[in-house]
């Protein structure tokens, strides 16, 4: 009988059970009977065909698949029209109409107005939510990875005066709090 | 141009190559910025399909379960807590729209994805190497789900017993039972087919 055969079965004709030997490869579970298995032509095929079948698992688990193209264009695309929910954004309202724009606008108009600033490597808006306390405001949290050269707090400073001054001129809106936070300082062109 | 390298590219000014952790931006995606978002797809797609493709067959299955585990993640993001890491996250993420994918198809065959392993030269060998890929395939695809999703996350996303214990939510015990029962599974399958 050939070791498919025995696959089928179960057990080999000298009674060892296939699966203490595919756990004895695939997990290392030593045999009960050393003596045996060492002298056993069956236990020894078995396990030599159990070894490759585990390797050749294992190649093929391993092996590298292609991704497909424009997987992440697609997720973006359908995660766009969600980007209302989960943030209220800011309402501006006069006697002729209301005005709302959308926190993911905020950041947006935020992080391009903190880019701008020379030194200023990496910017990402962690918060931007209307000011509980003032209508028509909003707090904006910042953290930023800043090049070196000029001294950081100049360069947070110059970020936080061009983050109220865009989103006054651009959108009309009065950032009340802008918080920064220096993550990290960085050569410029420097690779990692 | 390396992995690494191409990994931050789509979040760097000019000439500026800057690792930003998966974390900070989870905080930058939930306060709206989408360019943080599609940033943490990029680094991650790769892991989110090959698990799909892994557990559900097809090409086309696995990108609409990646793109659906991506889109629960935009939702969930308020909810992450940052007690795992991202990436344990998308994987519990994915796993679980898998599996609720499989249940919902039950009799369904599953389609083979296309594992080629090693390059063979020799085509009395190549035969012979797609006839045993070809059995392995199917005998990982005739496992139930849930052990084929604890051995995928296991031999081919190389995750710890305790990882795959965060991502399935289930005791270590039962990581190491259920992989053991999976991998006796396969190879018996596989031999017994050849």
């Amino acid at each position: 009988m050939a070791v498919n055969d025995h696959a089928k079965a179960g057990a080999l004709p000298c009674g060892t059970l296939l699966d203490d030997l595919i756990a004895q490869i695939t997990e290392g579970i030593p045999p009960g009977d050393r003596v045996h298995q060492a002298t056993c032509r069956y236990c020894q095929s078995a396990l030599a065909a159990i070894r490759d079948a585990w390797d050749e698992f294992q190649a093929m688990a391993r092996s590298v698949i292609a991704m497909p193209e424009g997987l992440v264009d697609r997720v973006m695309q359908r995660i766009r029209p969600l980007m209302w929910v989960g943030g209220d954004g800011v309402a501006l309202i006069s006697e002729r109409g209301a005005t709302r724009i959308a926190d993911r606008a905020l950041a947006r108009l935020a992080r391009a107005a903190a880019l701008s600033v020379a030194g200023v490597a990496v910017a990402t808006v962690l918060r931007s939510e209307a000011d509980p306390e003032l209508r028509g405001a909003v707090t904006i949290e910042l953290r930023l990875v800043v090049a070196f050269g000029p001294p950081v707090t100049e360069v947070a400073d110059r970020v936080r005066e061009r983050v109220v001054a865009d989103l006054r001129s651009e959108a009309g809106i009065e950032a009340a709090r802008v918080d920064i936070s220096i993550d990290d300082v960085v050569a410029i062109g420097q690779e990692f | 141009m390396s992995e690494k390298q191409r990994a931050y590219g789509a979040y760097r000014r000019e000439a500026v190559v800057v690792w930003v952790d998966d974390e900070v931006l989870v905080g930058a995606a939930r306060a709206g910025d989408d360019a943080a978002f599609s940033e943490l797809v990029r680094r991650h797609e790769a892991r989110v399909y090959r698990v799909a493709l892994r557990m559900l067959g097809s090409d086309a299955d696995a990108q609409d379960a990646a793109q659906e585990a991506f889109v629960s993640a935009w939702l969930a993001l308020a909810r992450f807590r940052g007690e795992s890491s991202v990436a344990t996250w998308l994987y519990r993420i994915v796993t679980n729209r898998c599996l609720s994918r499989l249940a919902s198809r039950p009799d369904e065959p599953l389609g083979q994805a296309r594992d080629i392993a090693v390059e063979v030269h020799d085509p009395a060998r190549l035969a012979e190497h797609r006839a045993h890929a070809d059995a392995i395939s199917r005998a990982v695809a005739a496992l139930p789900a849930d052990q084929r999703a604890t051995l995928v996350l296991r031999d081919y996303e190389g995750l710890s017993y305790e990882e795959i214990a965060v991502v399935l939510r289930i005791g270590v015990g039962a990581v190491k039972s259920r992989i053991h029962r999976a991998r006796r599974d396969v190879l018996k399958r596989t031999l017994a087919w050849r």
